[in-house]
């Protein structure tokens, strides 16, 4: 993922409100460091935050900090009682543990020559089943993909394109049983690194709702959010990362559903 | 007046005089992001202090290339404030809260040293932008809990948050002296004048 697309996507808020994942987190994290400059985005989404807490500030309770610092006190005290009590038990084990750390030492060197053949081949196999794992979950989800599109409730509809983006080819792959909706990608309409495709629920009487914002899927298909009683959904090329309001010179197109 | 780093530097060395400044500075913005949370000031208070304790306890495990002290300590005090409120079954009374409108203070000073005018910052924000933002920071929203309780799709909260944010950054990088210095917080009072 390239920087802009980092900064489009939300990660990094949600990295500061503490949001993700483990897994996510982990992943911004090598954002952070592939791309020092994203540090600076994260200051300035947390000075955000920090001047919004700044605002909404209550006067702590009086007397609590004297009740914190006597906790604290009371704590210092138990850990000295502890290390004096533990420093005397040492003083009597010591020639013990030394007489056992060396028969470790000497039995760990013997096992860790015996092991490392083992660990490598271990290794070895931990990459085979993770690139099986990983083969395993990419099947998976096309055969749900494929599953959801042959749902016999399934409506399969041709987006209309405006004239300005006659090249346009999209079907929306539409379930009001199962909930879900899915873009196929046939043909977009170019548009450059800084924007991103946008889609929109429209409703009578009521401004466009922002859904997902998505690029063209290199699986050819996507799925976007579902909102119910949606009449007629649409798609508008937006900066990256979208927008509150469609900017409507890029309405690509519009699909009513039936 | 002493920075930040020198105060964690001070606790660092188990110094009490430490997690006192840190208390001064940081226990009025963190009581009021749990108040909200928890809407019971007993259980608040309660919070507060395992809040401090945890970062006097913890303070080995704070890295400043991660993130800022103010953001530490606030994860630490909003995943302190769910614990409790998962232990005690807060769930239907924080609904019933957080449909209540956050009063934002008139005039507020942190102890650090730069002074500024956030008030059109925060007038910046569209109201729904506002509100998603007082439902994820300072109520502990997940994403999908506010699309749940406030019936907006998943993706429309997603871009109301981004945006929202978004809008803060901006109107800040405006107060130029704000974000004088990219490494480390400089120092700062808000004097917010709400109008």
């Amino acid at each position: 993922m390239g920087i802009e697309d980092i900064r489009a996507s939300g990660i990094l808020e949600l990295y500061v409100l503490d949001q993700l994942s483990p897994a996510e987190k982990a992943e911004a994290e090598r954002y952070l460091e592939m791309y020092p400059e994203l540090l600076r985005d994260v200051r300035e989404i947390e000075l955000s935050l920090e001047v919004l807490a700044m605002s909404t500030a209550r006067a702590a309770p009086a007397g609590l900090k004297e009740k914190l610092l006597s906790e604290i006190r009371s704590q210092a005290g138990q850990t000295d009682s502890s290390s004096r009590t533990k420093k005397e038990r040492n003083q009597n084990w010591k020639y013990l543990a030394f007489l056992l750390a060396m028969s470790t030492l000497l039995l760990g060197y013997f096992f860790w020559k015996k092991d490392r053949a083992l660990d490598r081949i271990q290794e070895e196999i931990a990459l085979l089943r993770d690139t099986c794992t990983q083969t395993q979950e990419q099947l998976t989800e096309q055969l749900r993909i494929l599953q959801q599109l042959t749902y016999p409730e399934n409506q399969i509809l041709h987006f209309t394109a405006m004239p300005s983006f006659a090249q346009t080819d999209l079907y929306f792959h539409h379930n009001a049983t199962s909930k879900r909706n899915f873009i196929q990608v046939r043909q977009l309409p170019p548009k450059s690194e800084e924007q991103q495709y946008q889609l929109w629920a429209l409703k009578p009487a009521q401004a466009p709702v922002p859904l997902d914002v998505f690029d063209a899927p290199l699986t050819g298909i996507i799925e976007v959010e579902y909102v119910e009683e949606t009449p007629t959904y649409a798609i508008t090329i937006e900066p990256r990362g979208g927008r509150e309001t469609p900017t409507l010179e890029n309405l690509i197109g519009t699909v009513g559903i039936q | 007046m002493i920075t930040t780093e020198e105060i964690i530097s001070l606790i660092r060395r188990r110094d009490e005089k430490g997690i006192s400044l840190l208390y001064d500075r940081y226990a009025d913005p963190l009581y009021g992001m749990i108040s909200h949370m928890l809407a019971d000031d007993g259980l608040a208070e309660d919070v507060l202090q395992r809040t401090m304790l945890k970062v006097w306890n913890s303070i080995e495990g704070f890295d400043a290339s991660k993130a800022s002290l103010f953001t530490w300590m606030s994860t630490i005090a909003r995943n302190t404030a769910l614990d409790q409120k998962r232990l005690r079954s807060y769930q239907d009374r924080q609904k019933t809260i957080s449909t209540e409108e956050i009063v934002y203070r008139p005039a507020v000073r942190t102890p650090e040293g730069v002074s500024m005018d956030v008030a059109n910052l925060l007038q910046g924000l569209e109201d729904s932008q506002r509100l998603v933002l007082e439902y994820a920071y300072l109520k502990g929203y997940t994403q999908q809990e506010i699309s749940d309780e406030l019936g907006w799709p998943l993706g429309t909260v997603k871009t109301r948050l981004r945006a929202a944010i978004g809008v803060l950054r901006e109107q800040l990088r405006h107060e130029k002296k704000y974000f004088l210095g990219h490494s480390g917080l400089p120092s700062l009072i808000l004097m917010i004048r709400w109008v």
